[in-house]
Parts: structure tokens; sequence; C-alpha cells
């Protein structure tokens, strides 16, 4: 009987952050469907068991692993533990940050902007969504070096490129990611170790509900073509699509890009 | 979702400048995917030879892209023989060496009309099936040249800067309709434009391993210093075109892909080359 994986990841152990929702728990499933052995993580057990259960659901398995990225400790850990269990990391999806949600009490009272971010709020938001990336890049580029190569994918976003007055703290931790991503792209091809990032437009996931991109998206807006030409926003299936290419030897000669999934967003004058 | 058994399965694609090159390389990738893929060339040898050994799944069709009616004439050709075109890859271009100050004019307004209004008319002719049919790819192959400058060459450096600007504006114009319009921008490149080898199918070497072909292993040594230490073989740009072409990029449109091997993305001035 032909027991050799079959898939676009077939054979590649993959660390997925972020997998209990949104575009990591998408990445999780389709790198899953295609092949890869997959380790998800991400702070709340209950979501990562939810993705496990779509997993399995779905004829695949993958292991999941709670944890709070932004100890550093536990985030070297992490990997060091996927090493052990599988001997090797081939692929790392940086999928896990805080959004506009980590602003509930600014958003609730309508005000998401500079003068009402409080220092630790900034702060929460950088440990979370730049730090952890630096922790687990470097445990993993490490092995990665060692093994003869691999492939890291981040999630960045389109608000990096340009301004979005509501997502200052956001931005500027994306930006981090978009930096990051080429500094390593350079320095660690000539290891074989490729470094791109996606910068995904507005997506339906729990990150983005109840935004205000998602209501100028609403099919009940008919300008909603001129702020973004597809007229929809992406799912999280689009942006693991991307993902898996990125991921993938299909991407092998794509290094230090920052591939925007936008519906064209990006192309218009805002 | 994407079929991903055979990211094109059932698709019709036209790509331009098939007969050899990047080209070939796409449309064989292209027709392994399951596409029934229109070669389109001003080379009819070459573009026969392609097209007779995929078989029943391609066609060549003589076409000149600077001509509009030419393109009427190859999307008819294509309807006819597989149907309504799914795909579009613009990828018919020429090189040139003009600089500013001692501009050819002839040489410039030549790279203009193949490499910049040759891709705007297949998207009129072509998108304005794909818009009827509220669905389709068009994929631009711009270039490196198209994200920097590149010296000595001010007309193609030009011509791919537009394309990249068409890009987006014909996305904005096309999105509504379920067309989608990207750009690629590969790096170096081992095909006949620099002349290198055909090697439409060809893989690079393993990391760390060394080319045997020596006309490859030449290229590659030129760009020992960035970051991918290579030069790219034609299947690894095909890959990122199918990538455009296919439904795994459907939520992408007006964006450029950019496949050099790292090598726009920044210095890395401490770090010696490996050869």
């Amino acid at each position: 009987m032909d027991t050799a994986p079959s898939g676009r990841l077939a054979g590649k152990v993959a660390l997925v952050t972020g997998a209990g929702t949104g575009m990591g728990q998408a990445c999780a499933r389709l790198f899953a469907a295609q092949g890869a052995r997959v380790v998800g993580t991400g702070r709340r057990a209950e979501r990562l068991r939810e993705t496990g259960e779509l997993v399995l659901s779905e004829g695949h398995e993958a292991e999941f692993v709670a944890c709070d990225l932004s100890d550093e400790a536990a985030a070297r850990a992490l990997v060091a533990g996927v090493r052990t269990r599988y001997g090797r990391l081939d692929v790392l999806v940086n999928a896990a940050a805080l959004g506009g949600s980590a602003y509930g009490v600014l958003r609730a009272g309508g005000v998401d902007d500079i003068a009402g971010t409080s220092t630790d709020q900034w702060h929460e938001l950088m440990r979370n969504n730049i730090d952890s990336v630096f922790y687990l890049s470097q445990a993993a580029i490490e092995i990665m070096r060692a093994q003869g190569g691999g492939a890291i994918v981040n999630i960045g976003s389109m608000a990096v490129v340009r301004g979005f007055a509501a997502y200052h703290a956001y931005a500027v931790s994306k930006a981090g990611i978009h930096t990051l991503t080429r500094a390593m792209a350079v320095r660690y091809g000539r290891d074989n170790v490729r470094v791109n990032c996606i910068a995904p437009g507005t997506t339906d996931t729990p990150m983005m509900a109840g935004s205000a991109s998602m209501a100028n998206l609403d099919p009940s807006n008919p300008d909603r073509f001129s702020v973004n030409p597809m007229g929809r926003a992406g799912t999280p299936e689009e942006m693991a699509y991307s993902c898996l290419f990125l991921a993938s030897d299909e991407a092998s000669y794509v290094n230090g890009v920052v591939l925007a999934v936008d519906g064209g967003a990006l192309s218009c004058p805002t | 979702m994407p079929d991903m058994n055979g990211l094109l399965a059932g698709r019709v694609a036209v790509v331009t400048g098939a007969a050899r090159g990047l080209g070939e390389s796409i449309a064989r990738l292209f027709a392994g995917e399951g596409a029934r893929v229109v070669i389109a060339d001003v080379r009819a040898d070459e573009g026969r030879v392609v097209a007779a050994e995929l078989g029943a799944s391609a066609a060549f069709v003589g076409h000149d892209v600077t001509d509009e009616d030419s393109w009427r004439a190859l999307v008819d050709a294509t309807v006819g023989r597989f149907g309504p075109p799914d795909v579009l890859v613009n990828n018919a271009g020429i090189g040139g060496r003009t600089t500013v100050l001692e501009l050819d004019r002839a040489e410039f307004d030549r790279v203009l009309a193949i490499n910049l209004t040759g891709p705007l008319l297949g998207m009129k002719v072509v998108g304005a099936v794909m818009r009827d049919r509220g669905r389709g790819s068009i994929v631009n192959v711009s270039s490196m040249a198209g994200m920097v400058g590149v010296y000595p060459a001010i007309a193609y450096s030009a011509s791919k800067w537009g394309l990249r600007g068409a890009t987006k504006a014909a996305a904005i114009e096309l999105g509504r309709y379920g067309v989608r319009v990207n750009s690629l921008h590969p790096g170096g490149m081992a095909t006949p434009m620099v002349d290198g080898p055909s090697v439409p199918l060809r893989e690079p070497p393993g990391p760390g391993r060394p080319e045997d072909d020596p006309m490859l292993s030449g290229l590659d040594a030129v760009r020992s210093y960035q970051p991918i230490p290579r030069i790219a073989r034609p299947i690894e740009i095909a890959r990122t075109a199918l990538f455009l072409a296919s439904d795994q990029s459907s939520y992408c449109t007006g964006m450029e892909l950019v496949a050099d091997g790292g090598r726009i993305a920044g210095f890395d001035l401490e770090r010696e080359p490996t050869s």
C-alpha cells in the first residue's frame, strides 16, 4: 500500500501560530490537507481544540499546543519541542496577532486613535505582534539553516503600506513584520531559508468583525468598488492559499516579498 | 476552492510569447495543470513544435501583440478551438539596451509597442470576453525592471513600469466583473533573452549542489551575490504565474509578485558570497 504523503507540502513539518482562529486556523487546515505535519499554536486552548476538530473532520491530523508567544521562554521552548518531536521544522507561519479587538474599551467609545492609546496597550500589542515573531523566527531559522532550508511566511498588513488612522499601533507592529521579513530574507536566502510575508486587506475574520472596513465592503454599499476593486472582503481561506504558495517549493525563487492579498485595495487612491 | 490536483483543470489559457523561454515554460506547466493552452507567438516554427509536443491540450496561433486585429483573430481562434479564455498571460516581450543620453528612438518605440501597448491591447480584447463571462485572470509579465531602474535599458524599464501601472488601473476597472489583473516581476532568468539555453522544465540544482550544465552554471555565477545566489530556472517563474492564473490567488488583484531570489529586498553588506 502506498502511504507516501501527497500534497503541496508533503513531508514538511509546519508550525502555525494563531491557529485557533482566522487566518492561522485556515492555514492549519489547508496545510494539513496538503500533506504537512502541522503543529498549531495560540493562546487559547479552547480555540485550538476547535481547529483540531475541524482538521480531524476533514480527514487529517495535526497537533495543537497552547502557548503565550509573547513569553520568550515559552516561545523558544515551543520551537525546540517541534524539533524534538518531528526532527525538523520546514515551515513557520507567524499568523498570531492582536488586532483592533485588543482595544475593546477604546472601540466601545468609538475612539481608536493615538491620543486614546495607553502605554500599556501599546506595549501589549508590540509584545504579542512583533516580539513573538522575533523569538519564533530566530529559533526556527537556527533549525532551518542546520537542516538545509525552510520557509517562513509572515502575516503583515495593508495598513503598513497606507496609513490607517484607527490602526496606528497595529500598523507599527505589522511594519516591524514587513521589515523583519526583508532583513531575514536578505540574510538567510543564501542558506536556502526563504522569508516572505503577505499583506492581507480586509478579511472576514473575528479580528475584523464589526470594523468600519467590513462595513465599507458590505454588499449594500454601492460605493464599495471605489475602495476595493473586487468589492468584497477576503476570506481566511484565500489568505491561506497565498501562505501555502509562499511556504511551498513552488515559490522557490520568491524571497523577501510582501504579497498584497487585498482585492486590489492598494491599487486604488484612498 | 482551487482544485489542488490540477490548478487549471478545465481552464483555457492564452500565453503570448510561448514559443520559447518563459512563455514556453508557462505553457508546458499550465498544460500539466489541466489547462488547454493557446501558444501565441510570432515565431511559428518553434511555437508549432511546442504545441505538437503538448498534443490535444495545446494549439499554436501566429500572433503579433502590437496588432489589435491580430488579438481579435487570436480570441476567435481560441474560442473556436477550446472555448473562451479564462487566463491571459501577457508574456511576450523584448529587451533592448538604449540609454537616456543616447536614446535610440526607434528602439524605444519598438520596445514600448511590444512590451506595453501589446499587453494593453490584450487586456482590451481578451478582457472584454472575460468581463462578459464574469471571470478571468490576467497575468502581466513585467520585470524586476518594473520595480527598480535598470541600466542600460531605459526603454525596457519604462515599458515594464508602465505595465505595472497599467495593471493596477486595469484591476480597478475589471475587478467588479470578476476579472483579476496582476503583474509578475521576475529577476534574472535563464532564457534566450539573456542568452541562456532553452530549459523550459529544468529544475534548479538542490541547495549547495553544483549545476552540471556549464551554460547555466555560468549564469548562476553572475548572480552569486544575490540572497538566493543563482539565476532562476524558467519553471520557477512559471510556477509564480500559475499562482496568479489559478484560483489560489482569488483575492489578489492589482498587485505585484516579485520573483527575484530576494535581490531587490535589500542589502547584506557583511556577508560574503559563497561562490
